[in-house]
C-alpha cells in the first residue's frame, strides 16, 4: 500500500529543521502566538486551511435514526456467531468426534479387554484431572460471558 | 478512558439513548475520516452509516486496549479503504519520492512574506484547491492530525501505518502544500 520510503530525520538536518518549523507553526496557531518567521507563517496558513473544512454533512437526527434502526446492541452472549474462525473450529471439532468414534468402534474392544480399569472414571486420576480442567475452563467462560 | 468505558458499558447494557450518544460523540471524526478519503458527500453519508452499523455489531469485541475514538476511527478508515479499493482509487501518489522531498527543501525560500503579497482569501482558495487535489491517504492523515488533533500514535492505530510513515506523510504533504502556495503566488524561482 505504501511505496514511500520513510524520511530519516536524524540523518537529514534540513528535513528535521523543516519538520520543526511545521510543528512550531501548528503550536503557535494553537497558542495564538504570532509566527516567528515567514516560513512558519506559510505553514500557519496550511494549518488554518486544514482546520477550516470541518463541516459535517450528516442529518441532525443521524445518531437517533441509526440507533433506532439498528436495534439492541448485541453483547457477547447475544451476538450471532460468525466468522471463518468459528466455522473452522466447528468443522475441526466435528472431524475429531467422527474420527474418535470411528477409532473407538474399530479399536475400542481390544483396549477395553486389555485394561478394563482404565475405563473407570473414579479409579483414574488422569481422567479426574482432565474433567476438572474442562470444568474450570467452561466455568471461567460462563463467568466471563455473564460479567461481560 | 473511563468515559469510553462508561459509554460502551451503557451501550452494551442497552441503556436508553446510550448508543445514539456514542454515535453523536464520534460521528464528526467518522465524517472527517471518510469524507477526506472518498471526497463524495453522498458516499460519505452511506459509509458513515455502514461504519456505525459495524460498530453496533462489534461493540462487544472492543477490549479497551485503545481509546474508543481510535477503535471507531479504525472501523471508519477500513470502511473507506474498502470503498476506494472497490473503485480502484490509489491511496497515495506513486510519483512522490525522497528525491523530491529534498529538492523542495532546496527550492523553497525562507524569507518570503506571504502576508504582504496577497490576501488571506486568495491564499485560502489556493490551499483548499491544493488540499482537494491530494491523494486520499495524505489528505486523511493531515486532517486527523490538524483538524481532529489526533497524535501520531493515535493515527497509527486508526490507519495501521507505522508512526514513521505517518510522520513522513505529514512532512511531505505540508512541504508540498507550502510549495504549492508559494509557487502559485509567484515566489518560487
Amino acid at each position: 500500500m505504501n511505496k514511500h520510503r520513510d524520511i530519516d530525520f536524524f540523518n537529514s538536518p534540513a528535513a528535521a529543521r523543516e519538520w520543526q518549523a511545521q510543528e512550531a507553526a501548528a503550536q503557535a496557531a494553537r497558542d495564538g502566538r504570532a509566527p516567528a518567521d515567514a516560513r512558519e507563517a506559510s505553514y500557519r496558513h496550511v494549518h488554518a486551511a486544514l482546520r477550516a473544512d470541518d463541516a459535517i454533512g450528516l442529518p441532525a437526527d443521524f445518531a437517533e435514526r441509526l440507533a433506532a434502526s439498528a436495534g439492541p446492541v448485541p453483547t457477547a452472549i447475544t451476538a450471532p456467531e460468525t466468522g471463518l474462525e468459528k466455522q473452522l473450529t466447528r468443522l475441526l471439532l466435528a472431524a475429531l468426534v467422527i474420527a474418535g468414534l470411528a477409532f473407538a468402534m474399530f479399536e475400542g474392544g481390544s483396549w477395553f479387554q486389555a485394561d478394563p480399569a482404565a475405563w473407570s472414571v473414579a479409579g483414574n486420576p488422569w481422567v479426574l484431572a482432565l474433567l476438572a480442567c474442562l470444568g474450570a475452563s467452561q466455568g471461567a467462560e460462563l463467568l466471563r460471558r455473564r460479567m461481560g | 478512558m473511563t468515559d469510553d468505558r462508561n459509554l460502551v458499558d451503557a451501550a452494551l447494557a442497552n441503556a436508553p439513548g446510550a448508543f445514539a450518544r456514542l454515535v453523536r460523540e464520534y460521528q464528526g471524526l467518522c465524517w472527517h475520516i471518510i469524507q477526506r478519503m472518498v471526497r463524495n458527500p453522498e458516499d460519505t453519508r452511506e459509509l458513515c452509516q455502514d461504519t456505525f452499523l459495524k460498530v453496533h455489531q462489534n461493540l462487544h469485541q472492543y477490549r479497551y486496549e485503545s481509546a474508543l475514538k481510535s477503535w471507531i476511527g479504525r472501523v471508519a478508515y477500513t470502511v473507506a479503504l474498502r470503498h476506494l479499493e472497490r473503485k480502484r482509487i490509489a491511496l497515495v501518489d506513486p510519483h512522490i519520492g525522497d528525491d523530491e522531498d529534498f529538492s523542495l527543501l532546496d527550492t523553497i525560500g525562507d524569507g518570503f512574506d506571504l502576508e504582504a503579497s496577497c490576501a488571506d482569501e486568495e491564499m485560502s482558495t489556493h490551499l483548499h484547491a491544493a488540499i482537494d487535489a491530494l491523494p486520499p491517504l495524505p489528505r486523511t492523515v493531515l486532517t486527523l492530525y490538524h483538524l481532529d488533533e489526533l497524535s501520531i500514535p493515535e493515527i497509527a492505530q486508526v490507519t495501521g501505518l507505522a508512526s514513521g510513515t505517518i510522520k513522513s506523510h505529514l512532512f511531505r504533504t505540508r512541504l508540498k502544500l507550502r510549495e504549492t502556495l508559494e509557487t502559485r503566488l509567484g515566489v518560487m524561482p
